[in-house]
């Protein structure tokens, strides 16, 4: 071997070895630079710096007509749904912030009032399938007339959350009567599923709708208990991935499991049946920590399928990273669940992660992720001041 | 401006595996992400939640943009502060070999006389 390529393959042993131990050393350290204290993105009282910077910018959005038709193009290019769970999730946010700052109530509840107005409008003038994807239309809905959980069941929240906030008498026939169609829907399927699609029924939007039945009954004193009791009940039976004991996300009308467990679908499950049966919603919450939460390097994410179940990647599960199998969807929801449950730890893993790989970006204190879009970032807001709303439905 | 040249010049001609070699890598994977900061395509990374930052312009365009931002901001979060660690490393066995080297020879050479 000639004395050159003998120094150079040393060299070249040298510095593997260095590379090695840098990457071992730079590794478990990498996570120190995102963290932050918990404080930053949830807080128990008042409102978080991040909350309010998100805020600011979706009340932009909302005050800004240009500005939120640039980015509802954006979203609806991909996801008409996305549009639509936009206000959902922005509604809720503002009410759970309304409760939280009283003195900032006027401000959000004008924001609110403009959101579902001109939702409701939309729905009325265009249709439910102007919110739903093209498959939709693909094949007719089971019951007639046509009818998607998805959509009255967040309205419903919508309006719900926001009569929680200060009640509006304008609301209350309106979701009285989304309400009432739901109820009349459950009770009337066996497995008491209602569809958001086309013979596709979504645990999700069931675990909504249950919710916003709650809010009703705090809100009219009607009492839907034993409709909620009877849909946990049929759940516990039909809907429950025996190897996981996680809920499935999707089933047919008559109960046959379309798509099973799924992190896009059981942490927002786990957080609506908090105000139904919280020890049920909390076993499911410390199942789907187990399967599909995790810490790795002080970084949290969520998988979109437990090891016993391999779903489809498709729009709800978002990107997914291969080896991690870190699924955008299921993390971005995982927030929810985590401060639902007070998973601290959980929770500020989490928001490293987000502080990370979202690529944060804050314009004169208005902060939005450039990897999320609109709908991710109300979900995020949802997630940092959640709590209220949930403890006033369940008041005794 | 010489200096500048100089430092330009070493990095460029440092051997494969030398810490300078390390570092010139680090400066250049730093400096390419500043560039694509600059030119603002951290907006395009918004194709991982199935949105493109710019309707007008083509999905695969926005796709490829964004990816690029991703590939040099994952470069910049691990590959630099590895590479600088690295160079240290290197720098730091270097620097003790050679003082042990140069020890063993003195010591050679004491015992020879």
């Amino acid at each position: 071997m000639k004395p050159e390529f003998k120094s150079h393959l040393r060299s070249a042993c040298l510095a593997f070895c260095a590379l090695a131990l840098a990457t071992s050393i730079w590794l478990p350290c990498l996570h120190l630079f995102f963290q932050k204290p918990l404080g930053d993105f949830y807080q128990e009282k008042g409102v978080s710096p991040k909350a309010r910077q998100l805020a600011a910018r979706h009340l932009q959005l909302w005050t800004e007509p240009a500005l939120r038709q640039a980015e509802l193009r954006k979203m609806r290019n991909s996801n008409a749904e996305w549009d639509f769970m936009g206000r959902s999730f922005l509604v809720w946010s503002l009410a759970n912030m309304g409760l939280r700052e009283p003195q900032a109530k006027e401000q959000y509840l004008a924001v609110i009032d403009q959101i579902i107005q001109e939702t409701v409008k939309i729905e009325r003038e265009q249709g439910i399938y102007v919110f739903l994807m093209p498959y939709a239309k693909v094949r007719p809905y089971v019951v007639k007339p046509a009818r998607s959980l998805f959509i009255d069941g967040e309205i419903a929240l919508m309006m719900g959350a926001r009569r929680m906030l200060q009640e509006e008498p304008a609301y209350k026939q309106p979701m009285t009567e989304r309400l009432s169609r739901i109820e009349q829907g459950l009770r009337g399927n066996p497995v008491m599923a209602l569809e958001s699609y086309p013979d596709e029924c979504w645990t999700f939007d069931h675990a909504v709708a249950l919710a916003a039945l709650k809010i009703a009954d705090r809100l009219d004193g009607t009492d839907h208990s034993a409709l909620c009791q009877a849909w946990i009940s049929v759940a516990k039976q039909k809907l429950v991935h025996k190897a996981s004991g996680l809920l499935i996300s999707a089933y047919e009308t008559d109960g046959t499991p379309v798509y099973g467990p799924e992190g896009s679908t059981i942490w927002m499950v786990a957080h609506c049946l908090q105000v139904v049966d919280e020890p049920f919603a909390r076993e499911q919450y410390q199942r789907a920590r187990k399967e599909l939460g995790r810490i790795t390097l002080g970084f949290g994410y969520g998988t979109e399928w437990p090891a016993s179940w391999d779903g489809p990647c498709d729009i709800d599960s978002g990107a997914v990273v291969p080896v991690f199998q870190v699924s955008a969807g299921s993390s971005g929801m995982a927030f929810m669940a985590a401060s639902s449950f007070h998973d601290w730890d959980f929770l500020q893993a989490l928001a490293t992660t987000l502080d990370m790989a979202a690529f944060p970006s804050v314009k004169e204190g208005r902060l939005k992720y450039c990897a999320s879009n609109q709908v991710g970032d109300a979900a995020m807001l949802y997630a940092a001041v959640l709590g209220p709303l949930w403890e006033r439905t369940s008041k005794p | 401006m010489k200096t500048l040249f100089e430092l330009l010049r070493r990095l460029w001609k440092a051997e494969t595996f030398s810490p300078t070699a390390f570092v010139a890598r680090a400066a250049i994977i730093a400096v390419l992400f500043a560039v694509s900061r600059l030119c603002g395509l951290q907006e395009y990374t918004t194709f991982l939640s199935g949105t493109s930052a710019n309707p007008d312009l083509s999905w695969q365009t926005a796709s490829v943009l964004g990816c690029l931002h991703l590939l040099l901001y994952v470069g910049f979060v691990l590959l630099v502060p590895v590479f600088l660690i690295t160079a240290g490393l290197l720098y730091a066995w270097k620097r003790w070999s050679g003082r042990q080297l140069g020890l063993d020879k003195s010591l050679a050479g004491s015992a020879r006389t």
